[in-house]
């Protein structure tokens, strides 16, 4: 008993925990940080994305492009363990709020460390796709306040930090001139089109100039951007539903609402930590500026190592052919000669046939983006391809188009075997290319933004 | 929207000649000139922020605190 006492008197005294058992904005944080774990793990144990049964067309990350060995989850009808390991977090849910009842912080605080580690796990090291810029809030500020010492204040000046950060992708056409919106059918929402430029740059003033303010000991100021960002993420509900302001707006209103204080910047050794964290927030945003902004546009290189949310309105269209072993017959089926298209919730099969050539049969496939928040990601799209690639189909060849904000669309990859193709994860991938290297080869429709 | 039951394809390539090139209004228009400028003096206002924020950290921080 007394060496499980002593570890949980090491880990409390490490991790700071007495911070959260004095501190009421500290506690209502975990609450709020808890509630968003919810959010995230009710929509994964909906989803196969994760489990044995996708593993060998998992989208990894360019740099481990071999997460699929590491799935070990059985997705229903295959099996329960899927289903069975969301309950347990789901135990583990209750537990805390349990725990946090019973003002047990140091035991609470282990079981969010769990929750913690998973969602990270799975989202830099078995998916490449999961995750959306929230979680990457929601991640970020959960770390805040799981490890960092001072943590009511760094929890604050990191969450400005991600504002101030996400700023950076908006200084193109995309928001300077609004044509994320122009180029939507649906234009922006609730606003007439002619105050577009104005709202997209006053987003911009706010997000480089504004965020510091709440931060500041000036009561009216730190209101007024207060009410501010509560507007700007109930506002932007309206196009992402409740995942962002869920993982944003309860940090917001917990640190910077009725309960805020001002507090000095600490400096000293043990604030180190902090802000080695809010220094990587910038170092992040680094891979991505490696190029110039309109390659990055293009290319989406490095795009997901930093904020990236909302940078520009993308539509793609991906011709595939694949070609069969020469002993491999293939028939049509009534699905390929089929009239119309096949749609999920981010594309469409527009075209599928099947034929001939050369002695050789040959699949062929049309796919178009349906939606405007779709990434248009040429990685991703080709790692997708590149997992069907075996004896039995040797040779994939594909073309990818891609159109940003309304533009002319580019024909960036133009390959006759994608199955030969490596995915560099930072250097450059000259067979990715962006204009003037990739020819115009269309102009778009206005976009949809729809879910 | 159920777009399996709308008319296909949702994206028109027609070739460069094809679909209307994107229609800025007269907002757009005036500032498409100077999007690169707009662009800087944005960097440049950010840099400025980060400067002061720095300062601001530096001269105000709490070396008292444990």
């Amino acid at each position: 008993m007394n060496f499980l006492r002593n570890i949980e008197q090491v880990y409390r005294r490490i991790l700071s925990i007495r911070e959260i058992e004095e501190n009421t904005t500290l506690q209502w944080l975990f609450g709020g940080l808890l509630f968003y774990f919810f959010v995230t793990f009710q929509q994964w144990m909906g989803s196969s994305a994760i489990t044995v049964e996708r593993a060998t067309n998992a989208v990894c990350w360019p740099y481990f492009q071999e997460c699929g060995r590491l799935y070990f989850l059985h997705y229903l009808p295959s099996g329960y363990s899927h289903t069975t390991f969301y309950m347990g977090m789901f135990g583990i849910m209750l537990s805390i709020v349990y725990l946090m009842w019973r003002g047990h912080w140091a035991r609470a605080h282990m079981l969010l460390l769990l929750l913690f580690l998973w969602k990270a796990f799975v989202g830099y090291v078995l998916s490449y796709t999961i995750l959306g810029m929230y979680d990457t809030y929601h991640l970020v500020l959960t770390a805040s306040l799981l490890f960092l010492p001072h943590k009511e204040y760094f929890t604050k000046i990191i969450f400005v930090t991600l504002y101030f950060v996400s700023a950076t992708i908006k200084f193109y056409p995309s928001w300077i001139l609004g044509t994320y919106f122009s180029s939507l059918q649906s234009g922006l929402p609730l606003f007439p089109d002619a105050l577009t430029p104005l709202l997209t740059n006053s987003v911009i003033f706010e997000q480089v100039v504004g965020c510091w303010f709440l931060l500041s000991k000036h009561k009216i100021a730190q209101r007024l951007s207060l009410v501010y960002f509560t507007i700007f993420h109930l506002y932007s509900g309206t196009l992402v539903l409740y995942n962002y302001p869920a993982a944003s707006l309860l940090p917001l209103l917990i640190l910077f609402g009725p309960m805020y204080r001002y507090q000095r910047p600490p400096l000293s050794w043990k604030s180190a930590a902090g802000w080695i964290v809010v220094v990587a927030l910038f170092l992040l945003q680094i891979p991505s500026l490696k190029h110039d902004v309109d390659t990055v546009r293009m290319t989406t290189a490095n795009n997901r190592y930093g904020m990236w949310m909302f940078d520009s309105n993308h539509q793609c269209v991906m011709a595939v052919r694949y070609f069969y072993a020469p002993e491999i017959t293939l028939t049509k089926s009534s699905s390929e000669t089929l009239a119309g298209s096949t749609c999920t919730t981010r594309e469409c099969v527009v075209k599928k046939d099947v034929y001939e050539e050369n002695g050789q049969w040959v699949r062929e496939e049309r796919v178009e983006s349906a939606i405007s928040w779709q990434r248009c990601d040429p990685y991703q799209h080709w790692r997708a391809l590149k997992n069907l690639c075996s004896t039995d189909i040797p040779r994939i060849a594909m073309t990818f188009d891609h159109s940003i904000n309304g533009e002319p669309f580019y024909r960036i990859i133009d390959e006759s075997d994608a199955c030969s193709l490596e995915y560099k994860a930072f250097g450059k991938n000259t067979w990715i290319k962006a204009p003037p290297e990739a020819p115009p080869v269309g102009l778009p429709l206005k976009n949809i933004y729809r879910y | 929207m159920d777009t399996s039951q709308k008319t296909l394809p949702l994206i028109e390539l027609k070739e460069l000649a094809g679909n209307d090139i994107l229609r800025l209004d007269a907002t757009q228009s005036a500032l498409l000139p100077y999007v690169d400028t707009i662009a800087g003096v944005w960097w440049a206002l950010w840099i400025c922020t980060l400067v002061f924020v720095i300062h601001y950290v530096w001269r105000h921080g709490d070396r008292s605190i444990k």
